[in-house]
């Protein structure tokens, strides 16, 4: 069941426990997929120094388990779930998926666990053509015929779509995919460039994004009132459509990002490594570090955010801003205000 | 006061940040404590740099707050010894 209060007491820890991948798709922000995984001890390490840093700060914890792929890691992927099911210090657990290796045995194991309460797959087109040509050949079928089979043994599934100039005019079909597959929800997510090309190839800019929300929000008045599917907004730049929506970005507040080699990063997409769980822990670096104290700080930001009437809701992305400005108090690149 | 030389144990970290006011804390890194601080303890922590002596750390105290000598090396003298109680501070420095 839903409950508000707990949710605000959550703290969020996405760990990205498996580098390895059977995609390669044009946006992601890894550059290699091949590392030797962690022992399972030292994945239990990582494991429990997240539940021993709940306790101290009694909060719950949620926690998204993904990749690369977390698929091509099954067994390490049942145990993990398995452990933070367990745990009376994490509440929901969720899975980052491409969708792609999903089959009965796997899906039979996981529906065992009670707080998996999300399973997110990418889909990044409406149809084979759009979606391949971001993910690789095939992928869109695979993508969608896991979708279909999750939604069988009943669970709880959304859509990561990731908008960028190559999928900009698609993202409307998307949503109409993901009614007709009976997906529950459906978040749309900026892509952050990941270097000179990307910014050239995919970034959208601010005019174009402005008319792309727009139209996303007009689509999710009329699906959200005949259809039980959601279209999430609760990031950054919304309130610029509507100021009853949006959201200021937990990054340094209230989550943490863990790689597969215990490198602690802000977010994903903001690529600062901040130090490392096995040799740093996590107090050390939530208390001392600067990027953090400087992220939680709102008065440091500049450009236009800092003065903006509408930060409380909003902040701008840092990853974007940190990869399109160079700086990660900067504002966010594709605002339109 | 003995001429001891005290510096915050490798376990604490001091944070003193202005948001839409001035905080301060005091965090173990270890074992995940937080400790919200009041300006005064904050800056009489900071002085303990593990290269003056407990001496010339109250004397810069003193100019720094202005009281009563006497008084105040009453109260310097009770939280200095609380922090060594607490091993905030460790005795000795570079
Ligand atoms: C890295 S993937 C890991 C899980 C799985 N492999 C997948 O593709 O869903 C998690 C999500 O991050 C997105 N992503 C990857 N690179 C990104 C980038 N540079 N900017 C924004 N999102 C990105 C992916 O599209 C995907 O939805
Ligand atoms: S499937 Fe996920 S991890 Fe693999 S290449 Fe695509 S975005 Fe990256
Ligand atoms: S200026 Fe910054 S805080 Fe204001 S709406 Fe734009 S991105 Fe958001």
């Amino acid at each position: 069941m839903y409950d508000a209060k707990a949710v605000e007491n959550e703290f969020y820890f996405q760990w990205h426990f498996v580098v390895k991948c059977n995609l390669r798709c044009i946006h992601c922000y890894q550059n290699h997929y091949n590392t030797n995984e962690l022992s399972r001890e030292k994945m239990l390490f990582i494991a429990e120094t997240m539940e021993n840093t709940l306790k101290k700060w009694r909060k719950i914890g949620r926690i998204s388990l993904t990749g690369g792929e977390p698929f091509t890691s099954k067994s390490n992927l049942v145990d993990l779930i398995e452990f933070f099911d367990n745990s009376e210090y994490f509440g929901r657990i969720g899975i980052l998926t491409n969708g792609t290796l999903i089959d009965d045995s796997i899906a039979i194991k996981l529906a065992r666990f009670g707080k998996l309460s999300e399973i997110q797959v990418s889909i990044d087109g409406s149809n084979a053509r759009i979606h391949d040509q971001i993910r690789g050949t095939g992928s869109f079928l695979q993508a969608v015929n896991g979708i279909k089979l999750l939604k069988r043994y009943g669970f709880y599934v959304s859509i990561m779509f990731t908008l960028h100039k190559l999928n900009q005019n698609d993202v409307l079909n998307v949503i109409d995919l993901a009614n007709e597959l009976g997906v529950d929800a459906i978040t749309i997510e900026r892509v952050t460039p990941m270097s000179e090309n990307d910014i050239e190839k995919l970034f959208i800019s601010p005019e174009n994004l402005h008319e792309i929300y727009n139209k996303i929000y007009h689509k999710k008045e009329k699906v959200e009132k005949n259809s039980d599917l959601k279209i999430r907004v609760s990031r950054p730049l919304w309130t610029l459509i509507n100021e009853d929506i949006g959201g200021f970005c937990p990054v340094g507040f209230t989550s943490l990002c863990i790689l597969h080699d215990g490198t602690i990063l802000p977010c994903r997409r903001l690529e600062i490594p901040l130090g490392n769980i096995f040799s740093d822990g996590i107090y050390k670096i939530w208390y001392t570090s600067d990027v953090l104290w400087q992220i939680r700080n709102k008065k440091l930001l500049t450009g236009k955010c800092k003065e903006c009437t509408l930060l409380q809701n909003c902040g701008g992305c840092r990853a974007i801003a940190y990869s399109v400005n160079g700086s990660y108090m900067a504002e966010d690149p594709q605002c339109w205000k | 006061m003995e001429n001891k030389v005290y510096a915050l144990s490798s376990s604490y970290s001091l944070f003193k940040g202005e948001f839409n006011d001035i905080k301060y804390y005091l965090f173990n890194i270890e074992d995940g404590s937080i400790y919200r601080l009041n300006e005064v303890s904050y800056d009489m922590l900071a002085l303990f740099d593990g290269k003056r002596d407990a001496n010339k750390v109250f004397t810069l105290f003193n100019d720094m707050y202005q009281g009563e000598k006497d008084t105040m090396m009453i109260d310097f003298k009770n939280l200095l010894q609380t922090w060594l109680d607490k091993e905030i501070l460790i005795t000795g420095g570079e």
